[in-house]
């Protein structure tokens, strides 16, 4: 791919025109309404693409086959407040769930029941992810602490990171799963190093010409080294690389045509587009690669909280309106 | 002898207050009298903050549906049409007062239909169905409005650009598409002189008799409460119940002088605080002939003696209610003197103290429970709205006449004179 694209002072973004001409629209091909409250989370079995997750403000969790997505397969509960974020273990039978009653948890999915707690937030748990290689898990939340559990005893974390200064909202693994992105309420995206004490050895506000900029999702690529996505309340999603050698970090370009915060970002198996979903209610589809908006979904009318892809044509989402969709591009 | 006392009496029935001071004559009352039996309204929220901001319409309009009639104590049956002013909603609302009717209880048999003459949609409606019952065409009708700012915009009415070329031929079709309301509040201060300063003053004796309206539990009696679910800032949905008009606060003069114009930078004297809040709400009346009533034996709140509307130039909009309320108070054979409250939309302090002082039209009868600047204007509701509050505080003072008069968009004014029995 060519270099970095320039980037523009955003005194310079405006609505761009050209390419809406080439613009799709789609319709979900299914809808289903099961939640009784706002669905605020989703994730696909990494091992098995036709099983999701979404997890919702009604406080459960609710697993579902995408070919008989009529009505959900299990409801988990346990949570004794709303579910906030849930992520697959990449094996695919374990998941961890966040939630603002102040813990996150661990689940066997096949079973439907809470194995373990997280327990060491005071506050909100706002998102918890495992590492790549399954072994780890790190949550962030309210009270500004950064966790990294080890699944073999998940009494207590194995570090704490509390150098934020604000609320984290969403946390990653890099790949080597040395490196942890985290994302704050205030607009920061830093870097925490395991390797050095639980440090964070990298830091970047993210850009904006308005007062607040939350950010509210990262994403780390697992096809591309050092790349991560970040979601933010400036509209876009902002592509980042971050070289471990000489702990450099780059702004490589930003995803442009939402017309509101940018609520959750994920890449196809194949690393050729990329799915935001966004407070405007709709989610886009975009060329991974040159940043051109490819796709808009339309069919939603709240806030889309979450949304991934099953393979490089088919996509499942879900939002505050509490149904869940699933698309076909 | 006789003809001394006779002179007498000629002398001394002029020293009788006359309860009307023209010419001219309020109809006798009759059986053919469009009569008002039930009145209600939801509270006014802020859009996008207050209890209703993910509220729709067709829920919005169910408590006060079902308030007209349980107050009138009459099957839903009996009704025959149903009318809904809307402005903002695809097709002014059509399909959602239908939903709202049926879900308020009101069988499939009754008729609806929705109307959109702008900001006096909650009154137009309520006269359509009034007209209506004046030919016999119906018996029993529903009038009201219903508005959600917070789910439809102002700027959502049509699209400027895909207007056709020639209106920008045509001046006053060009000023329809191209003059927003603030700019034609600031036309109407400019052209007529009304400075920032008389502006606030109506701003702040809005809030002030809306406060103090608030305290005495007025506003909250016209309120027919109901429960709804709102969504926090987390997307968390919860049941709230929707009881209190939210736009009402304390104000003073000098915080009213520190906010900025909006619609004109340089120059401009309409801000936030002197123009309407956006709301959301629904209100109805409902209605029938005086005949109906009494053989029903229902409680009749007043009658309606006359609505006028007027057509002034868009982009002076606000001065509508001046050429209305004349012209209805004519008909009903009154003047502004024989009027004891004036419900009259502040859309703006520019328009609405043009409006005062033009028509001569005493302070202390305006709005005396505060106005869109206090309250808000959800547009398709408001009408219906003043006439909720009008009868309150007509019955509360127990004083006779009344009018509900507003401006509206694309340059008319409309006004309906009412009588409390």
């Amino acid at each position: 791919m060519e270099g970095a694209q320039s980037v523009q002072p955003l005194e310079e973004l405006v609505f761009e025109q050209s390419g809406v001409h080439n613009l799709k629209e789609i319709q979900p091909i299914f809808s289903v309404r099961e939640h009784t409250n706002s669905v605020d989370t989703l994730a696909v079995n990494p091992s098995k693409k036709s099983e999701f997750i979404t997890g919702s403000h009604d406080k459960t969790m609710k697993l579902w086959d995408l070919n008989k997505p009529q009505k959900s397969l299990l409801t988990l509960t346990g949570h004794t407040q709303g579910v906030w974020c849930v992520n697959y273990h990449p094996g695919g039978a374990q998941v961890v769930s966040a939630s603002p009653e102040g813990v996150a948890k661990l689940w066997d999915v096949k079973a439907g029941k809470s194995t373990a707690n997280l327990a060491v937030h005071t506050k909100r748990v706002y998102w918890a992810t495992y590492n790549q290689a399954g072994t780890h898990v790190a949550t962030c939340g309210s009270d500004r602490l950064l966790a990294y559990w080890d699944l073999r005893k998940t009494t207590a974390p194995v570090s704490v990171n509390n150098q934020s200064e604000s609320v984290i909202l969403s946390c990653d693994f890099f790949n080597d799963g040395q490196y942890i992105i985290l994302t704050t309420l205030e607009g920061d995206a830093s870097i925490v190093s395991l390797q050095d004490n639980m440090n964070i050895i990298k830091h970047e506000t993210i850009e904006t010409n308005q007062r607040s900029n939350i950010a509210y999702c990262s994403h780390v690529v697992r096809q591309e080294e050092g790349v991560f996505l970040i979601g933010s309340e400036n509209k876009l999603v902002t592509k980042y690389k971050f070289d471990q050698k000489d702990l450099q970090l780059e702004k490589q370009g930003f995803f442009k045509g939402h017309s509101n915060s940018v609520r959750h970002v994920s890449v196809s198996p194949s690393a050729t587009h990329l799915l935001s979903t966004c407070e405007d209610h709709s989610l886009r589809l975009w060329d991974y690669h040159s940043y051109e908006p490819k796709v808009i979904f339309s069919g939603h009318h709240d806030n889309v909280t979450g949304g991934a892809f099953v393979d490089e044509n088919t996509a499942v989402s879900c939002s505050w309106d509490l149904t869940i969709k699933i698309w076909k591009f | 002898m006789e003809k001394a006392a006779q002179r007498l009496e000629t002398l001394s029935s002029h020293l009788v207050p006359q309860t009307t001071f023209n010419a001219g004559t309020v109809i006798p009352k009759s059986d053919d009298d469009i009569v008002i039996v039930a009145y209600a309204r939801t509270a006014i929220t802020k859009a996008g903050k207050g209890a209703q901001k993910d509220t729709n319409t067709e829920e919005m309009l169910v408590p006060v549906l079902q308030s007209v009639i349980s107050q009138a104590k009459i099957d839903p049956k009996i009704i025959d049409d149903v009318c809904i002013g809307s402005v903002l909603q695809n097709g002014a609302g059509a399909n959602q007062a239908r939903m709202a009717m049926f879900m308020a209880g009101i069988p499939e048999t009754t008729t609806v239909k929705a109307v959109n003459r702008q900001c006096s949609s909650g009154l137009e409606a309520v006269m359509e169905i009034a007209n209506a019952l004046r030919v016999k065409q119906i018996d029993f009708g529903i009038g009201g409005g219903v508005e959600s700012m917070s789910q439809a915009s102002l700027g959502s009415a049509f699209d400027p650009k895909k207007l056709s070329p020639k209106v920008y031929e045509n001046k006053f079709a060009k000023d329809v598409a191209t003059i927003n309301m603030g700019i034609t509040s600031e036309n109407v201060a400019e052209r007529f002189g009304i400075k920032r300063e008389k502006q606030d003053q109506m701003a702040l004796e809005s809030q002030t008799k809306a406060v103090a309206a608030t305290k005495n539990g007025l506003l909250q009696k016209e309120i027919t409460p109901y429960k709804t679910l709102i969504k926090d800032k987390d997307g968390k949905a919860t049941e709230v119940v929707v009881d209190k008009d939210d736009g009402v606060r304390e104000t003073t003069l000098e915080a009213l002088g520190k906010l900025k114009p909006v619609f004109k930078k340089e120059g401009g004297t309409t801000t936030p605080g002197n123009a309407s809040q956006v709301s959301d709400g629904a209100a109805c009346v409902l209605l029938t002939r005086r005949s109906i009533a009494k053989k029903m034996g229902l409680p009749i709140h007043g009658r309606i003696l006359s609505y006028a509307c007027a057509g002034v130039p868009p982009d002076v909009m606000g001065i509508g209610p001046a050429f209305a309320i004349p012209v209805a108070l004519k008909k009903a054979g009154l003047t502004v003197n024989d009027i004891d409250v004036f419900e009259i939309n502040e859309a703006f302090a520019s328009q609405a103290t043009y409006t005062i002082e033009k028509l001569s039209i005493p302070r202390e009868k305006l709005n005396p429970r505060g106005g869109a600047i206090a309250l808000g204007h959800p547009v398709g509701m408001t009408g219906s709205r003043m006439i909720v509050t009008l009868f309150s505080e007509l019955h509360r003072t127990n004083k006779k006449y009344g009018i509900v008069s507003m401006c509206m968009g694309t340059g008319m004014g409309a006004c309906g004179v009412f009588e409390k029995e």
